[in-house]
């Protein structure tokens, strides 16, 4: 069966009233999340973790796709009529959007955000059903050591290449892989840095790690820093709708921003803001009206809005196929599959496939179902706004405390919870990412397997692991993706690159 | 090729330009004066923006 034929089966599944009523809650969940400034879908999937565990697997992960797709049309909103980001991905957004809405055209700024949002997510949908078949066929042939391979790109890329700094994300990298040690060895029975407590025997939770780290640390770190300045909304004043010298400054930029997002998004730890950045500086060098950039250019607008949607789709392209998270909601949203007992991957697609398929699906449902929401009802979205912070960060906290006890009630369970969630905060405090602890976490268990098992059948013999071309290839883009940013930090002069890398550090 | 070259020098930093500014942003970080002009970003409208 091809890939159209599977999507459209996907697309019956999905219509079931009950998922579609899923994608709903998530879609309306990711809006307000996203218009929310500080609060992200990685927070919000974080979560909904506990509370979702004995809810359908396919409802679940449907409306955690949502909630991802909403949360990228959401923040464009608080970043026009604001100037205040609801998500980083919409930071860009706000340098043209919020100029335009000073000069009356918030609407039409609106208006381009959604538009382009819509039309990327509905393009990087199909393009996401479109690659996903022929990355899963070449998976399929993958062994152990190609496994491991692919792991140790995802660590180095995750943790090191983009980061601000390679030490701090291969130390978070390194304490995720360590908490993945804990527990019983699964190959020969041994208990490992279990300290004698019962409850470390099956290892720490994904989802209370995921919880603490991305909701109680970001909580606690956004209401320690967010800026108490008065916030001033823009009135949307005039039509909303696009002239139409709007539209056709418009459409080039949504399908070039579609198309610089999506393999963005696709790439390990290359994440949404990247796109949203490459997207405004290639529409300000191709603009007929490059004298507009910083006056309210309708272009700044929509190519970055396209970069970030497409983006989104992208991340699922290595978390369907090879269960690569390349981003923090990624890496949430695996937690999310493994807590049902699926691990993403090419066996998923074919053991999986309805589940797979209907979820695909449901994202260019969510696509229409996110149009229809956002534009009509942007007076709703703005008055969320006048939430009271403080509410919100408490409610936060109460919220992932009571779903995590809920789904496991042990005070053991609820001290992990607090440890981490202050670990989340300090880390965040000192620069250090999040991301690279839960990917460690997860994934470091699997690369442990496979590399075990590659050894176990070639008896031992360390060059099995070099054994394919594709397994040194991507070994060799490991390497590369270490030591490269290290290098070009460490000259430090004569060129653009370096001079860039060291500036960040 | 000498094009072909400069085109793929511009792309690279302005890909590394991207990857920092991102990487600094999601710090709630402005990004540095090089990197924005890199970008063709404007370092006095970015700090207009509470991050």
């Amino acid at each position: 069966m091809g890939a159209f034929d599977l999507l459209m089966n996907g697309l019956v599944t999905a219509a079931d009233p009950m998922l579609l009523l899923y994608a709903l809650i998530g879609v309306t969940l990711g809006t307000a999340v996203g218009v929310l400034p500080g609060i992200g879908p990685a927070l919000t999937v974080a979560l909904l973790l506990p509370v979702t565990f004995r809810m359908d697997p396919a409802g679940s992960l449907i409306m955690f796709a949502g909630i991802y797709y909403g949360g990228m049309y959401g923040g464009s909103t608080t970043s026009i009529l604001l100037n205040t980001p609801g998500e980083s991905a919409s930071i860009i957004t706000a340098l043209e959007g919020n100029k335009m809405a000073r000069k009356g055209r918030g609407g039409p700024a609106l208006a381009t955000a959604a538009i382009g949002s819509f039309i990327a997510g509905l393009i990087a949908t199909l393009l996401l059903a479109f690659f996903a078949p022929f990355i899963v066929k070449k998976a399929l042939a993958f062994g152990s050591p190609e496994y491991f391979a692919l792991m140790m790109l995802a660590f180095v890329t995750v943790s090191a290449a983009f980061g601000d700094s390679t030490l701090r994300g291969l130390t978070s990298l390194f304490l995720g892989l360590a908490l993945g040690c804990i527990g019983i060895d699964q190959l020969t029975g041994q208990t490992r840095l279990a300290f004698g407590q019962a409850e470390l025997l099956d290892g720490i939770e994904v989802t209370t790690l995921a919880v603490a780290m991305f909701a109680l640390g970001e909580a606690l770190a956004v209401a320690g820093t967010r800026n108490k300045a008065e916030e001033k909304v823009e009135a949307v004043k005039g039509s909303v709708w696009m002239t139409r010298q709007d539209w056709a400054r418009s459409w080039k930029p949504w399908l070039r921003g579609t198309l610089i997002g999506f393999p963005i998004g696709a790439m390990p730890a290359g994440g949404a803001e990247i796109g949203t950045f490459l997207s405004y500086s290639a529409e300000k060098k191709l603009s007929k009206h490059p004298e507009e950039f910083g006056h309210g250019a309708i272009e700044g607008v929509a190519g970055p809005e396209a970069a970030n949607n497409a983006s989104a789709a992208g991340t699922l392209v290595p978390l369907l196929t090879l269960g690569l998270p390349t981003s923090a909601t990624a890496a949430i949203m695996l937690a999310g599959f493994m807590q049902f007992g699926l691990q993403p991957g090419p066996l998923l697609f074919a053991t999986n496939p309805g589940l797979v398929w209907s979820l695909i699906a449901s994202l260019l449902i969510a696509n229409f179902m996110l149009l229809v929401l956002n534009l009509p009802l942007i007076g709703l979205w703005v008055r969320l706004l006048t939430i009271p912070k403080p509410w919100l960060y408490a409610g936060i906290l109460l919220f992932a405390t009571l779903g995590t006890i809920g789904a496991n009630p042990s005070t053991f369970e609820l001290g992990m919870l607090l440890g981490f969630g202050i670990l989340g905060y300090v880390m965040r405090l000192f620069g250090y990412p999040i991301a690279p602890i839960v990917v460690g976490l997860i994934l470091g268990p699997l690369a442990e397997i496979h590399l075990r098992r590659a050894l176990s059948i070639s008896q031992g013999d360390w060059t099995v692991l070099f054994h394919s071309y594709l397994s040194i290839g991507l070994l060799t883009a490991a390497a590369l993706a270490l030591i490269v940013p290290v290098i070009l930090r460490a000259r430090g002069k004569g060129q653009v690159l370096s001079q860039l890398a060291g500036d960040e550090d | 090729m000498s094009r072909f070259v400069s085109v793929l020098r511009e792309l690279v930093a302005d890909f590394s330009a991207a990857s920092h500014a991102a990487a600094a942003v999601r710090r709630h970080q402005m990004p540095s004066d090089a990197t924005l002009r890199q970008l063709g970003i404007s370092p006095r409208d970015m700090a207009t923006i509470r991050l």
